[in-house]
């Protein structure tokens, strides 16, 4: 059969890729997803001068475009609009940069991040869906490791990860994230390695 | 056997698109070819452009060839086209009052600001058919040019300044008899129906979006259920211009507007009714109805201008009586686009087997149910009979 | 391959925006078991109510490495399931089967495949109606405000008038569930047989309503429970002692057709999922 469109490129091939990836891991809480290697490098630096996890910048600019606002943050501050990564980050996707209560998207460079969870908006009862969905990268996420045990849809009984270079309030934090189903932030906590999982406003977490 | 259980669908299905293309040539007449529809079939390309949401004459004449005249799948052909193309950028806002009139019309006033011009309507001809127009060859392309020519110098239309028209809406709204523009939430761009979920309660933008790429008579049943008794549609028409509308954009780097082109359109707005809310702290005026499509399309922007007020005097609460189905936006908004009720009606080709195993699966329960009660029913009667002693 | 010429089109037809918006409502359905789910929902070349929910779906989820399934009835060669492949395979190019277990993207309207899905396989049901409250509130607002509150009294009402009338839970296909315990779901035009597959499944079920404009889902292992009262529970279609013509299943969801033969025809029940009844079939023929 004659095929009529043309193949994928790299980036939509990324973006793709890396969406199955996400939505298993959403589906799957504690399974271990691994993302392709991104399309992109040399990403403007954080504050400190360290480059950022940049497939966790990848797998997150492939959900984000002109229709979308974001906001991310390093250490447990939000980045300013003029930030040249923010620019970048702008420039890149046309997403708006936005207030974190009003973000669709977040980005938290590092798991000090997580104290932040409380500025996020976590949906109406008429409108759930427009909860924030945050993105997390952290040192590693061990497959089966013993950090969180979890349980709920996409669980068949319970499941367990290990994280880290996450702090014990850091766990606690995510544990406690915003979530009053059906209102609450989704999670995807991405380590350096490209390792992903996904944790659901429907997921209780505990802290083992 | 039925078209699903028969191995070879792939087959039958490549057989089904053949034969189409066979038969549209069967008779062995010419082929048609685009520019005769476009210009012949002026009324049914508009058709095709303004329910397509396309503006494209000659795509939208090819697309009335190939669906063989049939106005709701020229339509689809267009929409499916339009849906591939990327959203470049938007126009800046237009206004009605830049258009370049061949036509317009008030039956508000006898006599408006520039005068009615009566223009290329079909109002007011006699239906006769016309055995003359089966005969036609070239020497009426040329008698037609002359004809044209003459009746253009014959109007003595001011160099430079015919065509554009003040509206009559601005001497109305000036005068306060009608309500301002209802205040919307500022959008930076209007809401677009093809990029937003449409959910409820929409913006006007997306009702007017919505409505400007429905079914020409879909709109058309309702504006008339509502004017008719099943409403309280009381529509005046204000004005009706048809002719080119310039568009322009906002050039990328500069901001300036430049215009890239103009469009063949059709304007409606019309007064209706006192705006009588009682809890407003403003004197009452005339509510306002806009419709607008590309083409000639009268019936259509008059359909819709009458239903966009409607919904909005439904919205303010100011309607009086009967509200009917012209008066609820998502019964409205929902069941006029063309393509989609087309696809809905239609699909009950497709085979629907499983589900119609599942219902006869819930008749024969049902069945058992009655036939259990009608012997239980028996049962009680008998002993009523037998127990009974005349 | 064609000539470059010909190829007009963007991998999988839909432009990318299109695809990244409902990637992103496909995440929320996930996290929102049986909420329905906004999307603008593109036009496409295919009629509304023909499949373009699902058909969106598959096209903003499937890559080159894929193997596709669709399926019309439970069946592959039924002329719509061969309409939807066609479109996009000649956008994707990506392989098809009509094996169940080969395939890692199955697209559906009407049925659930008998054999069992597994966790490395995407469901995608095409659905035409995807409110389940339509048949006692109509009004979307209304009916968005009835969810928003899990307030469902007049569904129960609807169900227990239908028990009382009918004997049954007169709903056949479409039945409504709650999901994970909160949001009422309608299960698209799938028979009753089907609704249990829904429950605490190994695979993720993905819902499509294009010309609702609607995208909902079933994550794996999430509890799925038909409405029903204690009195009157849920039951599918199946009866006791049915049984395949063609392949002697006696646990597959069956319809009737007619079988022209010599002697003028005659109607005869065979399994509704065409590839799974020749599978057995095939493998019969093996071992005989
Ligand atoms: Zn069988």
């Amino acid at each position: 059969m004659t095929i009529v469109a043309t193949p994928p490129t790299p980036l939509e091939r990324f973006n793709s890729l890396a969406f199955r990836v996400l939505l298993d891991c959403l589906a799957r809480p504690g399974k271990v997803g691994r993302l392709p290697p991104p399309p992109f490098a040399d990403l403007p630096p954080l504050p400190d001068g360290t480059p950022p996890n940049t497939v966790a910048v990848a797998a997150w600019l492939s959900l984000l475009d002109q229709t979308v606002s974001f906001a991310h943050a390093v250490g447990a501050e939000w980045l300013p609009v003029d930030y040249p990564l923010t620019r970048w980050l702008a420039l890149r996707t046309n997403a708006r940069p936005a207030d974190p209560s009003a973000t669709d998207f977040a980005l938290l460079h590092d798991p000090s991040g997580t104290t932040l969870f409380g500025d996020l908006n976590i949906g109406s009862l008429l409108e759930p869906e427009r909860s924030c969905t945050v993105f997390l990268s952290l040192p590693e996420i061990v497959p089966n490791g013993a950090a969180l045990r979890l349980r709920g849809p996409g669980i068949a009984t319970t499941a367990t990860v290990g994280l880290r270079g996450v702090a014990p309030t850091e766990l606690a934090a995510i544990a406690a994230r915003p979530s009053q189903f059906p209102l609450g932030i989704d999670l995807f906590l991405i380590d350096q390695q490209g390792r992903c999982l996904g944790l659901p406003r429907t997921t209780q977490i505990e802290v083992i | 056997m039925g078209y699903v259980a028969v191995r070879g669908g792939s087959e039958a299905v490549a057989r089904a698109e053949e034969l189409v293309a066979c038969l549209r040539l069967l008779g062995g007449s010419t082929p048609l070819q685009l520019p005769q529809i476009r210009d012949q079939l002026r009324h049914a390309v508009s058709r095709a452009m303004h329910e397509g949401a396309l503006y494209a004459p000659l795509l939208a004449a090819l697309a009335v060839k190939q669906a063989e005249g049939d106005s709701i799948e020229a339509a689809f052909l267009l929409r499916a086209y339009r849906t591939t193309l990327p959203r470049a950028m938007a126009s800046l806002p237009v206004s009605g009052r830049e258009m370049f009139c061949l036509r317009r019309i008030s039956a508000s006033f006898k006599d408006i600001p520039g005068g009615q011009m009566l223009g290329p309507a079909t109002d007011y001809l006699i239906r006769l058919l016309q055995p003359a127009l089966a005969h036609e060859d070239v020497r009426a392309v040329i008698a037609a040019a002359e004809r044209y020519t003459a009746l253009v110098e014959a109007g003595s239309p001011q160099p430079g300044a015919w065509g554009r028209f003040p509206k009559v809406t601005e001497y109305m709204r000036q005068e306060q008899m009608i309500v301002n523009v209802p205040a919307e939430p500022v959008r930076e761009e209007p809401f677009d129906i093809t990029r937003e979920p449409l959910t409820f309660p929409c913006p006007r933008s997306a009702r007017l979006q919505a409505m400007t790429q429905a079914d020409t008579g879909s709109l058309m049943s309702l504006a008339y259920s509502s004017t008719r008794g099943y409403g309280d549609a009381h529509p005046t028409l204000v004005e009706l211009r048809y002719g080119y509308l310039p568009v322009q954009v906002a050039h990328p780097l500069t901001g300036e507007p430049i215009t890239i082109g103009e469009i063949e359109a059709t304007e409606a707005e019309i007064a209706s009714k006192a705006h009588s809310v009682t809890n407003h702290a403003e004197p009452p005026r005339f509510n306002v109805g806009y419709g607008f499509a590309f083409g000639q399309s009268e019936l259509k922007v008059m359909s819709m201008a009458i239903l966009d007020s409607v919904l909005t005097q439904a919205r303010a609460g100011s309607l009086a009586g009967e509200s009917g189905p012209a008066a609820n936006e998502e019964f409205v908004l929902l069941h006029t686009d063309g393509i989609e009720a087309s696809g809905f009606v239609t699909h009950y080709k497709l085979p629907h087997y499983v589900t119609f195993a599942a219902d006869l699966s819930v008749l024969d329960r049902a069945r058992e149910h009655h036939t259990q009660r009608q012997s239980r029913l028996g049962q009680l009667v008998d002993q009523a009979i037998t127990s009974d002693s005349f | 391959m064609s000539e470059a010429s010909d190829q007009l089109y963007n991998f999988a037809l839909l432009d990318e925006d299109a695809k990244r918006e409902i990637r992103r409502k496909l995440l929320k359905a996930v996290a929102l078991p049986g909420h329905l789910v906004p999307f603008a929902s593109r036009d496409l070349p295919i009629a509304r109510g023909w499949g373009t929910g699902g058909l969106q779906i598959t096209l903003s989820i499937v890559t080159p490495a894929d193997t596709l399934k669709v399926i019309d009835q439970g069946d592959d060669e039924s002329v719509n399931a061969v309409n939807l492949r066609r479109l996009i395979n000649r956008t994707t190019g990506v392989t098809t089967t009509t094996d169940t277990a080969a395939a890692t993207i199955i697209q559906t309207r009407h049925r659930i495949p008998e054999e069992p899905m597994r966790a490395d396989q995407i469901l995608v049901l095409q659905v035409p109606m995807a409110d389940p409250l339509r048949w006692v509130e109509p009004n979307l607002e209304r009916a968005t405000m009835m969810h928003s509150e899990a307030d469902y009294g007049k569904m129960w009402v609807y169900m227990y008038e239908s028990v009382v009338r009918a004997g049954d839970l007169r709903i056949a296909s479409q039945y409504p569930v709650i999901v994970n315990r909160r949001y009422l779901m309608d299960t698209t035009p799938i028979p009753r047989w089907d609704v249990p597959k829904l429950h605490m499944a190994d695979t993720l079920y993905l819902f499509g309503a294009g010309r609702e404009k609607r995208i909902y889902a079933v994550p794996p292992y999430t509890i799925v429970e038909p409405l029903q009262f204690e009195d009157y529970p849920f039951r599918t279609e199946y009866r006791p002692g049915q049984r395949c013509a063609r392949c002697g299943a006696e646990h597959t969801f069956l319809t009737e057709h007619f079988v022209s033969d010599s002697n003028g025809g005659r109607w005869e029940t065979t399994c509704s999922d065409a590839a799974y009844c020749a599978k057995r079939v095939a493998q019969m023929e093996a071992t005989a």
